[in-house]
C-alpha cells in the first residue's frame, strides 16, 4: 500500500524532533561551570599579579570559556526532542550518542523547575517520570523549554494531544513574551499556568505568608540549629574560661555581659538565617489535586513544580514538630514509591501541606486526597503497656547513672536513682504518644515523645504485616506490630511497640486475605475484637 | 506465640548443622582475639581476671550457638505459603510472624552459600517492592518447587491500591 503514503501528515521536521530555544546554550554553560572560569578572571584581573602573568591566565582562562561555550552549542544542537507516534523521543549526546523513546502510556508524571537564571531567560526544564524510573535510572529531562512550550508538552504527555495541539497556538508566544520583572513577581501558579486547561484542578491549597513563616520559626531545622549554636558556644566559652581566670575581676565583670550579649545575638543570627532559607524555599507553596495527580510548586528564587501521580502514595504522615504539636499545627507528608527520590532530601516522601491546624487537616485531605481522607480512630494503649515503655529506658539510665555514682562516691550514691526516675518522663510520653487504629482499608500508627507522628496507610499498600513477642511481653500479653511499605526504591518500616497482643492477632487476620478462624488469644487477656468503624 | 496461628512447615532439619557450623564461622574470630588478649595481658599490665572474663563470656556465647540457639531457632522457624500469601515464623528469643500477601510479591529466587551447598540445601528469596523475606534452608528440590510454586500464584495483577 505504498500509494497511500502521501496522505499521512508529514512532520515538520525530518522526524518530527525539535531543538530547545538557543537560549539554552546559556543555560548549559552555566552548567558546565562556566561560572567558576568567570570568577577566575575576576580574580585575575582584581588581583594584583604581575602584567606578564595575568594576561597568560586571563588568556587561557578565555579559552577555557571558549571551549565550554563551543562544547554548551554542540551539545545543546545534538539534543533533540519530539513526541512522536505516542512517544517521547530524545536523541542526545556529543561522543555517546543516546536515543530514548518513552511510550506516553508510561509517563506517570511531569515535573517542572527553574532556576534563577532560567527564571530570567523565562525558560523551564521539564523531567519525566516514567513507570519504572526511580533510584537507579533517571527520568528523562530537557533543559531549557520556553515555559509555554512546556506546557505545550506537558499536555501532550499527560493527555489528550488533540487538546495539546489546539492550545499550541495560543500559548507558546505569549509566555515566551512580557518582561522578565513581570514574570519573576508573578509566583502564584507560575509553572502549572492555564495554557493547558484540559484539566481545572478540583482543589487548590496555598499557605499563606504568614503561615511560611511560622513553618519556617517551627521547624525542626531551627530546633537543630538552636542546639548547634549551643553547643559550639558552650565550648567557646570552656575555651575562653580557661584564660579569663588569669585576667583581672574587673575585665571578666567587663566582658561577661558582652560575651552573652553576642552569645544571643549569633543564635538569633542563626535561627533568622535558618527561617529565612526554609521562606525561600517554601515561598509561594501551592499544592492542588489535577485528576489523579497532585501538583506542588514552591520556591522563590528556584521555583518547582512537581507532579505525584496518586497511584504512587504509599502513606500519609501527618507530622508535629514539638513546637508545632504544642501550638496545634501539623504538616501533610506522603510516602511515594520510586519517585522524587533525587528530588526530596533524598528521601522519598514530599509534603503536601506544609503546615496547618488540626481542624483543618480533615478539609485539606478531603481536598488532595480524598482517599486517605477517612480517619479510624487511633485508640491509646493499654495501660498495662506502661510497665514495658518505663522498664527499659529506666534500666539504661540506670545503667548509665551508675559509673557517674562510682565516680563521684559518697553523697552521689542516689545519682542512678535519679536519673533513671528522670528518664521515666520522656518514656511515659511515649507510651502516651503511641497508639494504633483501623478501618477496613486503613491502619494507622500513632508515635511520638514531644513531637507526633500519625501515619496513615491503606492495606492495599502494606507489603507486609509482622507480629513480634519478646518473653517479657508475652507474658505481659502485649506484642509489637511492624508494618512495612515502599518507599522510595526500597522500604520502610512503621512500628507501634507494646499494643495489646488480641488486637495484633485481629490485625494480622485484618490483613490476610484468607483468614484462619481467629481464636482467641492463648494469652487471653482482652477478646480480640477491633474498634468497629 | 498462639499455636492456632502457626504456619504448618518446618524448615530441613540438615538447617542445624548449617547454622552450627555458621555460628562456629562466625564467633572463631572472636575467640582467638580472645585467646590472644589473654596470652598478652601479662605484657601489656592488664590483670589476669579481664582478659579471662573476656574468653569466658566468648566461648559461652559461642557455645550458644552451636549448641541451643540452633535447636531453638529451627523449632521455632515455621512457614506456610497459601494461595493468598505467605506466612513466616521466626524468633530465638523475639518471636515474629509476618504476613507477605501473594499480590505483593514481585519475585522469587533461590540463593545458596557454600555451607549450603554442600548440605544440599537452598535458601528461597521472596521479594516484595519494599525488600526481601527469605525462607531458609529447604532441600534443594523442594526450594525450587516452592519458588516455582510462588511464581506460579503471583502472577495475579496488582490490586489497584489507592
Amino acid at each position: 500500500m505504498a500509494d497511500s503514503e502521501p496522505t499521512l501528515p508529514k512532520p515538520t521536521e525530518d522526524d518530527g524532533l525539535q531543538r530547545t530555544t538557543t537560549m539554552a546554550i546559556i543555560v548549559r554553560m552555566a552548567r558546565s561551570g562556566w561560572q567558576i572560569v568567570g570568577a577566575g578572571i575576576a580574580f585575575a584581573v582584581f588581583s594584583g599579579i604581575d602584567q606578564g602573568f595575568l594576561a597568560l591566565v586571563f588568556a587561557g582562562l578565555v579559552l577555557l570559556a571558549l571551549v565550554g561555550g563551543v562544547f554548551s552549542w554542540l551539545s545543546w544542537s545534538r539534543f533533540r526532542y519530539g513526541v512522536v507516534n505516542g512517544h517521547l523521543v530524545i536523541h542526545e549526546g556529543l561522543l555517546v550518542r543516546r536515543r530514548r523513546s518513552i511510550p506516553i502510556a508510561r509517563v506517570q508524571g511531569i515535573d517542572i523547575k527553574a532556576d534563577l537564571l532560567m527564571r530570567i531567560l523565562g525558560l523551564v526544564e521539564v523531567t519525566v517520570q516514567t513507570a519504572g524510573g526511580g533510584a537507579s535510572e533517571p527520568e528523562a529531562s530537557i533543559v531549557g523549554v520556553p515555559l509555554g512550550e512546556a506546557e505545550r508538552l506537558r499536555g501532550a504527555l499527560l493527555h489528550d494531544r488533540t487538546i495539546a495541539a489546539a492550545s499550541l497556538s495560543a500559548g507558546t508566544s505569549a509566555a515566551i513574551g512580557g518582561d522578565p520583572l513581570n514574570r519573576m513577581s508573578d509566583v502564584r501558579g507560575l509553572l502549572a499556568g492555564d495554557e493547558v486547561d484540559f484539566e481545572r484542578p478540583s482543589f487548590e491549597y496555598q499557605l499563606t505568608l504568614p503561615r511560611l513563616f511560622l513553618a519556617g520559626a517551627t521547624s525542626s531545622q531551627v530546633f537543630i540549629s538552636f542546639f548547634v549554636v549551643l553547643g559550639a558556644a558552650g565550648q567557646l566559652f570552656s575555651m575562653a574560661g580557661a584564660r579569663a581566670y588569669r585576667l583581672t575581676d574587673n575585665l571578666l565583670a567587663l566582658a561577661l555581659p558582652f560575651a552573652l550579649l553576642s552569645g544571643f545575638a549569633v543564635i538569633g543570627l542563626v535561627i533568622a538565617g535558618s527561617v529565612t532559607a526554609s521562606v525561600i524555599a517554601d515561598f509561594g507553596f501551592t499544592s492542588r489535586r489535577v485528576g489523579d495527580r497532585i501538583e506542588t510548586e514552591r520556591g522563590l528564587i528556584e521555583r518547582r513544580m512537581v507532579g505525584l501521580p496518586v497511584g504512587r502514595i504509599q502513606a500519609v504522615r501527618i507530622q508535629s514538630t514539638p513546637l508545632r504539636r504544642l501550638m496545634g499545627f501539623s504538616a501533610i507528608h506522603v510516602d511515594t514509591a520510586g519517585f522524587g527520590s533525587s528530588e526530596e532530601n533524598g528521601k522519598a516522601t514530599a509534603a503536601l501541606v506544609p503546615l496547618a491546624r488540626r481542624a483543618e487537616l480533615r478539609p485539606l485531605l478531603h481536598g488532595l486526597l480524598p482517599e486517605l481522607e477517612e480517619v479510624p480512630t487511633v485508640n491509646p494503649l493499654p495501660k498495662r503497656s506502661l510497665r514495658r515503655y518505663l522498664f527499659l529506658p529506666m534500666l539504661g539510665a540506670f545503667a548509665l547513672g551508675l559509673p557517674l555514682a562510682g565516680f563521684f562516691l559518697g553523697a552521689w550514691l542516689l545519682l542512678p536513682l535519679a536519673t533513671s526516675l528522670l528518664a521515666l518522663i520522656p518514656a511515659a510520653l511515649a507510651w502516651r504518644g503511641a497508639g494504633l487504629g483501623v478501618d477496613k482499608g486503613t491502619l494507622v500508627l500513632r508515635n511520638g515523645i514531644l513531637g507526633s507522628t500519625h501515619v496513615r496507610i491503606p492495606r492495599s499498600r502494606l507489603q507486609s504485616l509482622s507480629l513480634s513477642q519478646n518473653p517479657f511481653q508475652k507474658r505481659a500479653g502485649l506484642a509489637t506490630l511492624a508494618a512495612t511499605i515502599v518507599s522510595g526504591s526500597s522500604g520502610t518500616t512503621h512500628r507501634v511497640r507494646h499494643i495489646d497482643a488480641g488486637v495484633g492477632w485481629s490485625l494480622i487476620a485484618w490483613f490476610s486475605h484468607a483468614p484462619v478462624d481467629t481464636a482467641p488469644s492463648a494469652t487471653g487477656n482482652e477478646p480480640a475484637v477491633l474498634p468497629a468503624h | 506465640m498462639n499455636t492456632a496461628q502457626e504456619p504448618a512447615h518446618r524448615l530441613d532439619p540438615r538447617v542445624k548443622t548449617a547454622w552450627r557450623l555458621q555460628g562456629a564461622l562466625g564467633w572463631s574470630p572472636l575467640l582467638v582475639a580472645a585467646l590472644v588478649f589473654l596470652g598478652i595481658s601479662s605484657t601489656i599490665g592488664v590483670p589476669v581476671w579481664v582478659p579471662g572474663a573476656a574468653l569466658a563470656a566468648v566461648t559461652g556465647a559461642a557455645l550458644l550457638s552451636v549448641t541451643i540457639a540452633p535447636e531453638i531457632r529451627y523449632r521455632r522457624w515455621r512457614w506456610e505459603v497459601r494461595d493468598e500469601e505467605i506466612r513466616l515464623q521466626t524468633g530465638l528469643i523475639v518471636r515474629e510472624l509476618t504476613v507477605i500477601p501473594m499480590v505483593r510479591v514481585q519475585h522469587v529466587d533461590t540463593a545458596q552459600g557454600p555451607i549450603m551447598r554442600a548440605l544440599d540445601l537452598s535458601d528461597v528469596h521472596v521479594w516484595t517492592a519494599a525488600g526481601k523475606h527469605a525462607i531458609p534452608a529447604l532441600a534443594d528440590s523442594d526450594a525450587s518447587a516452592l519458588r516455582d510454586r510462588i511464581a506460579v500464584l503471583a502472577r495475579v495483577t496488582d490490586d489497584g491500591g489507592l
